[in-house]
């Protein structure tokens, strides 16, 4: 799994690539409750590059929305790729967070 | 396929590239392929981390069949009784901040596949899952 972060106006930008499965799900996890830390910062998870979810990845973004809400932050995801969507709407996820095409969208989105 | 996969995080590396490999050699669609594939790694990733506990276990054996009209697949293992139909729902009720965790894996299982059933053989349990083949399989599109 690669993740690159790249900072935007008022948070960052972590772009996924690769698995999102049981063996990768808590470095990933890790990793973005690093970039949170606390602040009240908006987070952009592009799923451009991410090619596989199961429940273990849909728990990351569970415990990830939980700790942006926390500090009152904004979490949004974009680009997600077919395979990964169905499994995002197969989950009930639509509903939690929202989900834009594109990191341009994202980071227009009002808080 | 028959498949004995360790009892270790190893075994959904080893799922992964025989699934694949089975996909295409059988010729099944995507969405077939993709469907199966979850399902049983999230049935693997149960048994690894509630059956074994987190610990190395004994190897678990999976087959997959192409059957007409449906993909069926069987896991087997050694670890304590546990029939999925008595797994708790996912929480879907409680705000976000509060949501429990957990339940999602078998919520996805059910909501792949078209079937589900359970039995302890012995001192093992043995899951197996149908998924249909979808019709256009065998059948000429429209055009």
């Amino acid at each position: 799994m690669e993740m690159e972060k790249i900072p935007c106006t008022g948070g960052a930008i972590v772009a996924l690539a690769g698995r999102l499965d049981g063996l990768t799900s808590d470095t990933v996890k890790s990793r973005l409750l690093d970039v949170i830390q606390g602040t009240a910062l908006r987070l952009v998870i592009d799923f451009a590059g991410v090619t596989y979810i199961s429940s273990a990845g849909l728990r990351v973004l569970l415990e990830v929305a939980k700790r942006v809400a926390a500090v009152k932050g904004k979490l949004v995801l974009c680009a997600m790729g077919r395979d990964v969507r169905q499994v995002f709407d197969l989950a009930g996820f639509a509903a939690l967070m929202p989900l834009c095409a594109s990191r341009e969208e994202a980071l227009a989105l009002p808080r | 396929m028959r498949l004995t996969l360790p009892g270790t995080p190893d075994a959904l590396r080893v799922l992964a590239e025989a699934i694949t490999a089975f996909a295409a050699r059988r010729g099944l669609t995507h969405d077939t392929s993709a469907a199966v594939h979850l399902a049983l790694e999230e049935v693997v990733t149960n048994i690894l981390v509630h059956g074994f506990c987190g610990r190395p276990g004994a190897a678990i054996d999976v087959t997959v069949a192409v059957a007409p009209g449906e993909v069926v697949a069987c896991v087997e293992d050694s670890a304590p009784p546990f029939d999925p139909r008595q797994a708790p729902a996912p929480d879907f009720d409680s705000p976000l901040e509060q949501r429990r965790p957990g339940g999602l894996g078998w919520f996805l299982v059910k909501r792949l596949m078209d079937g589900i059933d359970y039995e302890r053989v012995g001192d093992r349990n043995r899951l197996t899952l149908r998924k249909a083949l979808p019709a256009a399989a065998s059948a000429p599109q429209a055009p």
